[in-house]
């Protein structure tokens, strides 16, 4: 399985997020999205999501031309952004069900990956935000996907779920998966193999006068 | 068919923990006071006026809570999810605006008999008006999905919504109004039952289409 983004360009609101990026990712790889805020790490992911339209460029996977054909973006690629998509009055355990029963597929309590046994019937407004993060997390595990695109998953992590993450990313690896992942933290950077992408926002960023 | 059933289950916990349903009952009760109350001081309070304000208020209180219908999904990235997930927009939009129809028009029509004897309308005419709304509210939800839509990241849409989605409800005010008349003059005409429960069921048909486009050129 490969994943490439040839000279890839986006705008938002008629203003270039980011112009002429190209990679290219193959199965196994974990990919960094590395650059100061606002330089569109969340806007790439988004687009990879198919929430975006691409304005120049071809994403293809397996070889096959993928931009903007949802239909196929949505049966491989999986999305969690900033938000942990989580409803304040579930509990964990009620949310983890709405999510098996959408996806139609079972969280594994026995690996547990993101530790929720402890919190299950405690409902969202009580977590912690890094509680919350990690019932957000735990949607990687229902529904697994082979490209994972995440959006600072680390945001309001400790140490010992970082490394839970890590270990998903890693089983991920392993299962021959991608995983594009936004992070201002190098958080698996220790391994040499990763791939890092590195966005610097135009230096000319004025607005079309045409759209 | 399961998944449906299991989206129809959750939202109605999500509009349930929402308290909408306490929001528009009670502002179509008041409603209904302060306008019974003011008529009453002219001394005019006939059952036409009666019926009217009836038929207003509940399509004024079916645009009280429509603002969260997407917006809190929006917020929280529930809409993300829903978009990559397997089932298609329009189902979502579909079983929405069957939950807003179920936590906002439910009750109010089944608060009409309670309501309308003290004002002067027979119990057994407006248990048939009762019905009459039965066959045309969905219309009002399904249409409201619009405004919904439309408004979806704006601040403070609500009067937008109700500025776009008044105008469209009026074939239904129309019909309605003209049904419970005749009702009350204990006439019946089918044409106008069949032109009604016709225009509900074209507003179910196209609806959710119209929205789901809406939500999907919002997102591109």
């Amino acid at each position: 399985m490969n994943l490439i983004g040839s000279s890839l360009s986006c705008k938002r609101d008629g203003k270039l997020i980011f112009s002429d990026l190209s990679f290219k990712i193959k199965s196994g790889d974990v990919c960094f999205i590395k650059g100061p805020n606002g330089s569109g790490k969340s806007t790439l992911l988004r687009l990879l999501a198919g929430f975006i339209k691409v304005w120049t460029g071809k994403i293809s996977l397996n070889n096959e031309d993928i931009t903007n054909r949802n239909d196929i973006i949505y049966n491989n690629f999986f999305y969690i952004g900033h938000s942990n998509s989580l409803k304040n009055y579930l509990t964990v355990k009620q949310q983890i069900d709405f999510w098996e029963g959408i996806s139609e597929k079972k969280y594994n309590f026995e690996a547990d990956s993101f530790n929720l046994k402890r919190i299950l019937n405690r409902r969202i407004y009580e977590c912690s935000e890094g509680q919350k993060r990690r019932v957000g997390l735990s949607r990687l595990s229902i529904d697994n996907k082979k490209v994972l695109l995440l959006d600072e998953p680390t945001t309001s992590l400790d140490i010992e779920n970082v490394s839970r993450l890590k270990n998903y990313l890693k089983d991920h690896q392993k299962k021959g998966g991608i995983a594009i992942v936004a992070s201002h933290e190098a958080f698996i950077s220790s391994n040499n193999q990763d791939i890092i992408l590195t966005l610097n926002p135009p230096k000319n960023r004025e607005r079309d006068p045409f759209i | 068919m399961k998944l449906s059933f299991h989206l129809l289950k959750y939202e109605l916990l999500f509009a349930l923990a929402n308290k909408g349903i306490l929001l528009s009952t009670s502002f179509f009760i008041i409603l209904i006071l302060i306008v019974g109350i003011g008529f009453g001081q002219i001394g005019e309070s006939s059952e036409k006026t009666l019926l009217a304000i009836i038929w207003i208020a509940i399509s004024l209180s079916s645009l009280l809570s429509i603002k969260t219908m997407f917006q809190e999904d929006f917020d929280d990235g529930t809409l993300d999810l829903y978009i990559l997930s397997n089932t298609s927009i329009e189902t979502i939009i579909f079983i929405k605006s069957i939950v807003h129809w179920i936590t906002t028009n439910l009750p109010i029509i089944t608060l009409i008999p309670l309501i309308s004897f003290p004002l002067g309308i027979t119990i057994y005419h407006s248990i048939l008006i009762c019905f009459v709304m039965l066959l045309s509210t969905p219309a009002l939800s399904f249409i409201s999905t619009i405004g919904a839509a439309l408004t979806l990241g704006e601040k403070g849409g609500n009067l937008l919504i109700s500025i776009f989605i008044l105008p469209t409800f009026l074939p239904i005010i129309i019909f309605g109004m003209k049904i419970s008349l005749l009702i009350t003059n204990s006439t019946y005409d089918i044409m106008a039952h069949l032109i009604l429960f016709a225009l509900s069921l074209i507003c179910i048909a196209i609806t959710p289409f119209i929205t789901s486009l809406i939500i999907k050129i919002h997102y591109t």
